[in-house]
């Protein structure tokens, strides 16, 4: 009997850096930090991308990386007021975690990862380390010219670093490949709500960390499966219909909670979430050329440019077509592009109607604290 | 009666008097002439050809700073829900806009006209947005991607990038403002930005002398008008007296502390509300901060050629839109010309393009040059981030060290 896929994405999200190279023989890895990532382009490159996430794992037996050595921690290098995503990746990296990945890639983001990029290439001088620097005015008129050369500089390198050709036929079987995955994950979504939420995150996270190929098969079997079963059966009668926006959620406490309270996740807004899948690369013409132009089409994220309410618009949207009672924002401490967009995004929901939540997350944040904010804010939603 | 342990420059009054001629004309003196607000790394050059006033929001939040106002300011924000680690000078400023009789000039004059440039960091978009929603005025961003790699010339595409969208601000501006762009304005307007930038470059340069004739509260309260009025004939006036006053110093051997002993560079933004205060600390030991990282931002010369693809060059090419390894490299750089004795960097809570990656940065730096270096944990802005009495012992252990080796 084949493994259960939705087992194998759970055991993936647990623990997806340890024994990498062995769970997928003959595979390369190459690291990303962000959904703007081009993927499409490492993997016509022979590379699986893999996104370094925060995400709790047991500790590697030995602790020696490729660092500055033994007892090098990310507080040596980053200050207190860092994000978690950018301490926790960085220390997962210290630690000797991401010794399997031959090169990592950064997309120019925010300023943490501005600076996380820098601090990465310094202390690991034996690896790759590339940036392809997105553009931030995507309305504007020059930014697909601009991303076009940058992506066809990015590729240059990987071909001079690799001693490798990237063809345009390996780039339109890569899209093709990445186009799947993204409707697979549409399709998912789609039945999301007869599913644990806990389920759909690991789904979605599991495909940044493992072979395409392979989170295509399972995925398709996953869903195919799915024919004919009936929604699971909701605590209450009419639970709680929830969205959460942010950056990326980088465990299941939240989700669980939110499921053990009887209300349910319909919709998200998230770097683990619907970020990461939206919109299909185009797949006639220039294919570097049709990647660039996904990047400037997809929904934005705060720190990108686009309107001065793309993000309110879209978050409006995605509540009236999920009929939404209420959206979470799960809220990483330290986080500049997401904090900055909270007053005006709560606002704008304010302003419609539809009451919101903003959960600030550590590393670790204690399960009661989420779970009595949860609670309180469900409660309001009932009366 | 102690001795001061500051000389005040004589240029000082007449300082006070230009930033205040700045700040009134854009509030009371406009005569009908559009105002702009832009970020301390806008190519204010174009406006000002154009006949466009800037105000600098940055400036007005380092002035909220040193006045004592940005807690407060801070304060009201946070409670519309802005969180308490952002930005302290875009909270100051954001915070003038909301309650304006508390704000020092009572805030500054609503604008006609937003102009972001990123090239200093991504605070600037998501401030500038919130302005913009605000007051309902239209926004132009202007996109310097980051240089990572560290090239002897900018990559063409990103110059053709940034150039491009140049000529989408002119015809942004000649839109909202009604104004219009001349090439031969932009011409002298350069050249008067490049006069005044090449004094400020002089006087700094003037501080390789010992005694320094300048130490870092000095730099900091003058570079005001390199950084708001550069491409006037104003700020050019002003900093030719400034540099012959520093130059007789220098040929007086006048230092800028009663006794300089030891030779120090600075790394990031001041903190405002303790400028004079917390360089004190120092200067009891006899240390005076000779350059820095900071002010030295505007001391570049806009290339010639195309005034356009000058401009496009200059700013993508700024110190904050560079690496780490880049700017750990002009520290090493400073510290021999400057011949100094060691480094304090402010990691600014504030500002993080500017303090992550300062931990590897001392570190290189010292093996490098074989400096000292000190970090200390504050804010540009925000004295909630500024614990004075753990501040001064490092210090005090610092130049402790400095003295006894």
């Amino acid at each position: 009997m084949p493994t259960d896929p939705w087992n194998t994405f759970a055991a993936v999200v647990a623990d997806p850096y340890t024994g990498w190279s062995a769970r997928y023989p003959g595979q390369r890895a190459c690291g990303v930090l962000c959904t703007y990532a081009p993927e499409e382009i490492l993997h016509a490159a022979g590379f699986v991308p893999v996104r370094l996430l925060p995400l709790p794992s047991p500790l590697p037996e030995s602790g020696r990386g490729r660092g500055r050595g033994l007892g090098d921690t990310s507080e040596a290098h980053l200050q207190s007021y860092t994000c978690s995503l950018a301490r926790n990746v960085l220390e997962q990296g210290l630690q000797g975690r991401f010794t399997f990945l031959e090169g990592v890639l950064f997309s120019h983001t925010c300023d943490t990862m501005q600076g996380l990029a820098d601090i990465w290439r310094l202390n690991f001088p034996s690896q790759f380390v590339a940036t392809v620097v997105q553009p931030v005015a995507l309305a504007s008129p020059q930014a697909q010219t601009y991303l076009v050369a940058e992506l066809h500089q990015f590729i240059a390198r990987l071909e001079a670093q690799f001693d490798i050709t990237i063809t345009d036929e390996a780039l339109r079987t890569s899209i093709r490949l990445y186009n799947q995955n993204r409707d697979l994950l549409r399709q998912l979504y789609a039945v999301r709500e007869r599913l644990s939420s806990v389920v759909v995150w690991q789904a979605v996270t599991a495909a940044m960390l493992m072979p395409k190929e392979e989170h295509n098969a399972l995925l398709s079997r996953a869903i195919g499966a799915m024919a004919g079963e009936a929604a699971i059966p909701a605590d209450s009668a009419s639970p709680a219909r929830l969205i959460l926006t942010g950056a990326t959620l980088d465990d299941a406490t939240l989700l669980e909670v939110i499921e053990a309270a009887g209300a349910r996740v319909v919709a998200d807004d998230l770097c683990t979430g619907a970020r990461y899948f939206d919109t299909p690369v185009a797949v006639k013409g220039d294919p570097i050329a049709a990647l660039a132009q996904r990047q400037l089409q997809r929904l934005p994220c705060p720190c990108k440019y686009r309107s001065l309410d793309a993000r309110a618009q879209h978050l409006l949207a995605l509540a009236a077509r999920h009929h939404a009672d209420g959206v979470i924002f799960v809220l990483k401490k330290f986080c500049e592009p997401h904090a900055w967009d909270y007053p005006y995004l709560a606002a704008a929901l304010t302003k419609s109607g539809l009451p919101h939540l903003l959960l600030e997350t550590e590393q670790t944040t204690p399960v009661e604290q989420v779970r009595t904010r949860v609670e309180a804010f469900l409660e309001m939603l009932k009366k | 009666m102690p001795e001061k342990r500051y000389k005040k420059l004589q240029t000082a009054a007449e300082l006070n008097k230009l930033l205040e001629w700045h700040y009134t004309q854009a509030k009371y003196l406009r005569f009908g002439k559009p105002l702009a607000w832009v970020t301390s790394g806008a190519p204010v050059e174009i406006l000002r050809a154009m006949g466009i006033l800037a105000l600098y929001p940055e400036n007005y939040g380092a002035l909220c700073g040193a006045r004592g106002a940005a807690a407060t300011l801070c304060a009201v924000v946070e409670g519309q829900g802005y969180a308490q680690d952002l930005c302290a000078y875009a909270k100051s400023s954001l915070g003038a806009m909301l309650v304006p009789k508390q704000a020092p000039l009572g805030g500054l004059p609503r604008p006609d006209v937003l102009i972001c440039c990123n090239n200093i960091c991504g605070t600037v978009l998501k401030w500038y947005e919130a302005v913009a929603r605000f007051y309902d005025v239209p926004l132009f961003l202007l996109d310097t991607p980051f240089l990572h790699d560290e090239a002897d010339t900018l990559p063409p595409h990103v110059v053709a990038y940034v150039l491009a969208q140049l000529g989408d601000l002119i015809e942004f501006l000649e839109r909202h403002t009604r104004r219009r762009f001349q090439s031969a304005k932009l011409r002298e307007t350069i050249e008067l930005a490049n006069q005044a930038t090449a004094l400020w470059l002089e006087i700094r340069e003037l501080c390789k002398a010992k005694p320094s004739p300048l130490n870092a509260p000095d730099l900091f309260v003058n570079m005001a008008p390199v950084v708001v009025l550069r491409g006037t004939r104003e700020c050019v006036d002003f900093y030719r007296r400034l540099k012959a006053e520093v130059a007789q110093r220098v040929a007086q051997g006048v230092g800028a502390i009663p006794r300089e002993r030891y030779r120090l560079l600075w790394d990031n933004i001041a903190i405002w509300p303790k400028l004079y205060r917390f360089y004190n600390l120092f200067v009891d030991y006899d240390a005076c901060f000779v350059v820095d990282t900071y002010t030295g931002g505007w001391s570049l010369q806009l290339l010639g050629g195309d005034p356009l693809d000058g401009l496009a060059r200059t700013y993508t090419g700024v110190f904050l839109n560079q690496s780490l390894q880049y700017r750990a490299r002009r520290m090493i750089e400073m510290v021999e010309e400057f011949a100094v004795d060691g480094f304090v960097m402010h990691s600014n809570r504030s500002c993080k393009p500017y303090s992550l990656g300062q931990y590897d940065m001392k570190r290189l730096v010292s093996e490098r040059t074989g400096r000292p270096g000190l970090i200390i944990e504050a804010d540009h802005c925000d004295l909630r981030a500024y614990a004075e009495e753990p501040i001064k012992t490092r210090v005090q252990a610092f130049m402790e060290t400095m003295v006894q080796s």
